[in-house]
């Protein structure tokens, strides 16, 4: 009994106080420079093909393995993470911009603007999204910067709710009445007052959205659909490492290893972050 | 109450036709057309392809044959596979009960996993189990799906030989079908069992501390009453809208788990499609998709004004 009514000024910190020790930027920190240093410094090329080592299983010299053409594995994981970490950041980035953009339009007009842009949120929510970019893609053959807009395209509404809400919240309040009180235009009370200070939640948002586009575009890539070959991503590397699972498992665990590293990583940090 | 229900009934209209707007034009929009597939097949000609299109109604304009589709649609009309010349509906119909068998599945195993460890971890804040639970849910929201499809292959099928790597069983054989079912079922549990774990703790930490709880336990109700009878359903009745919402999204689960292990339902059949540019196929398959998340979220809607009198009025008023 003395310990419920204790336990619950723990639970303050929230579900995840326990594993929130920085630990989601320094991973992300570690597989950054580990995906900007170890192409650079590794003694293979990402797409050098070795017909005297095809299909080694990891050991000192190639230490996650060669694939069927024996090309070096690490070296080709720690690319394609660049290349993730690029898309993540980049689709994180334009959803956010474009969430941000409509939904402060929707958070300071009210009225009508609001009523369409959150029938647009509505609708946007209900897309299956998965199968939807799935058919995109493979109708469109996209490439890697239309590939981050198309996934863009379907994740704004989380960062358009968000800020929507807090404008709502902040326009209230004094300072956005003494903002227009000396003369600032719409347009400026937005930008100079009252996004700056939604940037708080919209960064936990920012944050998360990093992580998903990353999975969206290794799912695509997994199935054919997304970034192509030769140019190595992680969703790619995953593809067709279905059916030498029993023969070659490294070529299937490693790239899955740093997709999982990278989103645990955003997700830890934006746990980090809402606190 | 059903002047709520109507109101809800009547919004996902605009939204069910916005999705079909969508469909249509993602479909139509693809570079070469539905008729893509033939052009490249040397034994049909430019004037089978010209007469193809009059036949399919291909050669009217846009809005018409949106109508027309649309209108189709509706009475179950949903044309024909390009591939093999039979009724998209059928195609789809014969696929979707082994989708659900694997979504309903996935739900229910996630569903009583959270319940359990959700309310375990609440209970005892700050323990090592709570700390545990934490900590995997948050590992667990952040395995990609399918890389987990593949290692829950190679770890139990390929290495242990405990269960089959892929496929389905018929209908008849009971135990056997339960072994093909254990791993897409996991793949596609995990992840939403994780993310229920946060919210039901959460959940249920914020509602341990209110004065209602308080006042069960100082009537001298045992704790357990406390959390069964007063805890649990107040905490868990927001987790309603999650779950609605959350079911629509196992759809798109299931098409990834489904890829991985073989699975012969609706997510197999629309890469299938995808790759042999089966237009009418994929407009069925995301239409049906899209119905799942409309229906998902108005029963969800239905169910919380249900459940609290106080949304009917507000969400009525604002929204």
């Amino acid at each position: 009994m003395a310990r419920q009514t204790r336990a619950c000024v723990w639970c303050r910190g929230g579900p995840d106080e326990t594993m929130t020790k920085r630990y989601g930027a320094l991973a992300l920190a570690l597989v950054t420079a580990l995906a900007l240093v170890v192409p650079w410094l590794s003694p293979y090329r990402h797409d050098a093909i070795d017909l005297s080592s095809i299909k080694d299983p990891p050991g000192a010299t190639h230490w996650m393995g060669t694939d069927e053409l024996g090309r070096d594995v690490a070296t080709r994981v720690l690319t394609g993470t660049r290349l993730s970490l690029v898309i993540g950041l980049l689709g994180a980035l334009v959803a956010t911009s474009i969430g941000a953009g409509l939904g402060a339009l929707a958070g300071y007009y009210g009225g009508l603007v609001d009523a369409m842009l959150m029938r647009l949120v509505d609708l946007q929510l209900s897309v299956p999204l998965l199968p939807i970019l799935i058919v995109a893609s493979a109708l469109m053959r996209p490439s890697v910067a239309l590939l981050v807009l198309m996934v863009a395209a379907f994740a704004w509404m989380e960062p358009a709710r968000i800020t929507r809400g807090e404008l709502l919240r902040l326009k209230e309040q004094e300072f956005t009445e003494a903002a227009r009180a000396i003369g600032a235009s719409d347009a400026r009370v937005i930008m100079k007052y009252l996004l700056p200070n939604a940037l708080g939640p919209l960064s936990v948002a920012a944050t998360i959205l990093v992580g998903r586009v990353i999975v969206l575009e290794s799912v695509l890539s997994f199935l054919g659909l997304g970034v192509q070959p030769p140019e190595p991503s992680l969703g790619n590397l995953l593809y067709g490492a279905q059916a030498s699972l029993a023969t070659e498992p490294w070529l299937a665990i490693f790239p899955g290893m740093f997709i999982f590293w990278i989103v645990l990583s955003v997700n830890l940090l934006g746990d980090e972050l809402r606190q | 109450m059903g002047a709520y229900i109507l109101g809800r009934l009547l919004r996902t209209i605009p939204l069910f036709l916005g999705l079909s707007l969508i469909i249509f034009a993602l479909i139509h929009a693809a570079p070469g057309g539905p008729l893509t597939v033939y052009l490249s097949n040397p034994n049909v000609t430019p004037e089978d392809i010209a007469r193809l299109e009059r036949n399919l109604g291909l050669d009217r304009p846009l809005p018409l044959q949106y109508v027309s589709w649309l209108t189709g649609f509706m009475k179950g009309d949903w044309g024909y596979s390009y591939v093999d010349g039979r009724p998209v509906l059928d195609r789809i119909l014969e696929r979707a009960p082994a989708t659900l068998e694997l979504m309903v599945s996935a739900f229910v195993l996630a569903l009583f996993v959270a319940l359990l460890l959700g309310s375990l971890a609440a209970l005892w804040q700050g323990s090592w189990l709570d700390r545990l639970v934490s900590s995997a849910s948050i590992v667990g929201i952040s395995i990609p799906t399918f890389w987990l499809g593949l290692i829950l292959q190679l770890v139990f099928a390929v290495e242990l030989r405990w269960l089959p790597t892929a496929g389905r069983m018929g209908p008849v054989s009971g135990g056997d079908r339960i072994a093909y079912l254990v791993l897409p079922v996991l793949t596609l549990g995990l992840f939403y069992a994780a993310s229920w774990i946060r919210y039901i703790r959460a959940s249920l930490c914020e509602t341990l501390g209110k004065n209602f709880v308080r006042a069960g336990r100082a009537r001298g109700l045992p704790e357990s009453g406390v959390l069964i009878g007063h805890a649990l359903p107040s905490a868990l009745f927001p987790l309603i809208t999650v779950l609605a919402l959350d079911f629509a999204l196992l759809f798109s689960g299931a098409v990834v788990t489904e890829t991985v292990f073989a699975w012969p339902g609706m997510g197999t059949l629309l890469v299938d499609s995808v790759f042999r540019r089966d237009y009418s196929v994929l407009m069925g398959i995301l239409m049906a998709g899209s119905a799942l998340i409309v229906i998902s979220n108005l029963l969800a809607d239905i169910a919380y004004g249900a459940a609290d009198p106080r949304v009917r009025l507000v969400q009525g008023r604002t929204r």
